[in-house]
């Protein structure tokens, strides 16, 4: 193994961002499947609920989670973008 | 008078003494040079564990046998009973630890203390250790110009391990010279009267060094080279165990409350571990000479035996004491117990936790949330209500209308009497606390920064608002009175709302997304309440001076409610990413 080998291999060692990236990879992979999974949950009340009544206040309100969710699930794959996230989706 | 001229004197008279004696002058280098190498070796782990040892103090100590091996492993590894104490009483006062773990800490503490015995008299008496210090020492200094905090902290343990190496090896040299002229061994006292002296000399000693680990260093150099005798030995040893309580006392002097109730457990563990040592000294050595071959410890070894019997007295210690920690405990607790601090003054932000990030970040963190409670009660005030009512179950829009009546509360004098006050301390603290941190810690900081400058903002807005609050609920429109009631009841929703959240135990997901829910709410009432007010003009129900006060405290209101959410973001979701998914969120 030459110096630069053995140099690169201490600087992986200790170079923390790397690990950190990946960490915050893996805990971004997380929550996208947390949230996918509570979003299609809602889907599913939401359409319950619209069968009862269409403008009653548990459908606003499943409404505005679901609005929030989508949005948080956007935001994360963007995040994801840099690191590559949308090939572990 | 007297001190400025005898200090002096004795420093000269120790300079001549160091000067004219040889060999005193290598055993007192020795001592130095240990001394700087235990240093090299705390400040090396500090940095080279980037924040890690805190995380294991914090993470495993949730029961006292736990506390207790962590205390050891911690101490074992970096070498400093007084590194792993700045931590425990920086933990204490950000309340990131309760006080039976970190006596528990202490406790194991002394155990891992007494690995400096065995690494000196296995590493530093069988080896010719000075071979490799000097190895360790250009290494070392190599790493230091490392860009990489953890190649520098890296640098500096092999630093302080060459340096303590040196030093024993320099104490061992000194000792055998000095045996040729002079041999210590003959003043060897017998009995009981031989142990208390010699206790009384590893007291003194360790106080003035300052060191149990550089005093147990001496002992056994000075009885591997022969020059004391094995039981005056083990009596020196009782001795820097009762001295280093000494030096923690003083130390605690300066400290804060938890500095001292810990000093006291330290005192009360060391003065039990050495009296029962004092009990059953020969007792216990008996002990160590049958457990001895059981470690491959030759029968002379003496060294080793002084190693294995400083590890055995203090683990009798702990298992001695440890029963009674709940009763200990109770009892530090009654223990400088101080007055509750006055108006406006923090109460979390106190130097011990400075250095420690993570202790640091936890203490902004709650003296942000005192800082909120205390403007919160300010801003429920100024809209003429009662912070019992609005946290309770009854319904928002009957609490409102029933708190009309106008409060007796100027928010000036409260926001200078004890907001400001509690701000400014928070912006001081976490300015000089970002030094200590990494740039995740400061962004952190940061982010509570922002949230303290939000909360103060909240305040101000309130300001403006209280003034046509209280001056049109007293009106005889009652389109107007009802307008603003909706406003209150906005702001009481989004108050309960955050309470519950703060005590609930929801995930960092659900939080946030509750927080989002909030916005989004916040967004359609926003603009159902214009359109209303739009109607209440075209129909001449409020005149123009009326909708330009009720829009401008609709923008006030709307804004206090926007700044509420996001605090409450920053304060209680404990995920960063998950902070990060929500601020991207915006309406």
């Amino acid at each position: 193994m030459n110096i630069k080998k053995l140099l690169s291999k201490f600087d992986d060692f200790f170079d923390q961002s790397k690990k950190k990236q990946k960490k915050k990879y893996d805990k971004l992979v997380k929550i996208i499947l947390s949230l996918e999974e509570k979003k299609s949950e809602l889907k599913q009340e939401m359409k319950t609920e619209s069968k009862k009544n269409k403008k009653s206040q548990a459908v606003y309100n499943l409404c505005k989670e679901y609005k929030v969710i989508t949005k948080m699930i956007k935001k994360a794959k963007k995040q994801g973008h840099l690191i590559n996230i949308d090939e572990d989706i | 008078m007297l001190k400025q001229i005898i200090t002096p004197l004795l420093f000269l008279f120790f300079a001549w003494f160091v000067v004219s004696n040889n060999d005193a002058k290598t055993i007192i280098a020795g001592i130095a040079i240990f001394l700087i190498g235990m240093h090299y070796m705390e400040s090396g782990f500090k940095l080279f564990s980037g924040g890690a040892l805190e995380t294991v103090l914090q993470k495993f100590t949730s029961t006292t046998p736990r506390a207790i091996g962590t205390g050891f492993l911690a101490t074992s590894v970096v070498q400093s009973s007084s590194l792993v104490s700045v931590i425990i009483i920086s933990f204490l006062s950000a309340e990131l630890m309760g006080l039976t773990s970190a006596v528990g800490v202490v406790f194991g503490s002394n155990i891992g203390t007494t690995t400096t015995a065995w690494l000196v008299s296995s590493l530093g008496l069988k080896i010719k250790i000075a071979q490799y210090a000097l190895p360790m020492l250009i290494f070392g200094v190599i790493m230091q110009f490392s860009k990489h905090n953890s190649y520098k902290g890296l640098g500096s343990v092999l630093i302080g391990l060459g340096f303590i190496f040196l030093g024993i090896s320099y104490m061992k040299e000194g000792f055998e010279t000095l045996k040729e002229g002079l041999n210590l061994a003959e003043y060897a006292m017998a009995g009981y009267l031989g142990v208390f002296v010699y206790i009384l000399f590893g007291a003194t000693a360790t106080v003035v060094i300052q060191s149990s680990s550089a005093t147990m260093a001496i002992i056994i150099t000075a009885l591997a080279t022969g020059q004391i005798d094995y039981i005056n030995a083990l009596s020196l040893a009782i001795g820097a165990n009762v001295g280093t309580t000494v030096t923690a006392v003083l130390g605690s002097l300066a400290s804060n409350k938890n500095g001292k109730r810990l000093a006291v457990a330290h005192l009360i563990f060391n003065m039990i571990t050495g009296l029962l040592a004092v009990v059953f000294i020969y007792q216990l050595k008996d002990l160590v000479d049958s457990l001895a071959p059981l470690l491959s410890i030759r029968e002379d070894d003496f060294a080793m035996k002084l190693a294995l019997f400083h590890t055995i007295f203090n683990i009798l210690g702990v298992v001695a004491v440890a029963p009674f920690i709940k009763i200990l405990v109770n009892f530090l607790e009654t223990l400088f117990c101080t007055k509750e601090k006055g108006r406006g003054k923090p109460k979390y932000l106190t130097d011990e936790v400075m250095e420690i990030p993570a202790s640091a970040l936890e203490s902004i963190r709650k003296e942000t949330i005192h800082l909120y409670d205390k403007s919160i009660e300010a801003i429920v005030h100024a809209m003429n209500l009662h912070r019992k009512e609005i946290f309770s179950d009854q319904n928002v829009q009957d609490v409102v209308e029933k708190s009309n009546l106008p409060f007796d509360i100027n928010i000036d004098e409260v926001y200078h009497q004890e907001i400001k006050n509690l701000y400014s301390e928070i912006l001081h603290y976490s300015s000089r606390s970002q030094s200590f941190m990494d740039e995740e810690g400061n962004n952190r900081v940061y982010e509570l920064k922002l949230t303290a400058r939000n909360i103060i903002e909240m305040v101000k807005d309130i300001r403006e608002l209280q003034r046509n609050l209280n001056f049109f609920t007293k009106s005889n429109n009652w389109f107007m009175i009802h307008e603003y009631n909706k406003l209150r009841e906005e702001l009481v929703t989004i108050f309960r709302e955050i309470e519950q959240m703060r005590h609930s135990s929801d995930d960092s997901t659900e939080i946030m997304t509750h927080i989002g829910v909030l916005k989004e709410k916040g967004n359609d009432n926003e603009i159902s309440m214009s359109k209303n007010i739009d109607m209440l003009i075209r129909d001449n129900k409020i005149d123009s001076k009326m909708a330009s006060s009720l829009i401008n405290d609709m923008g006030f209101t709307y804004s206090i409610s926007k700044k509420l959410l996001k605090t409450a973001s920053v304060l209680w979701v404990k995920d960063q990413e998950i902070i990060e998914l929500g601020d991207e969120y915006e309406y």
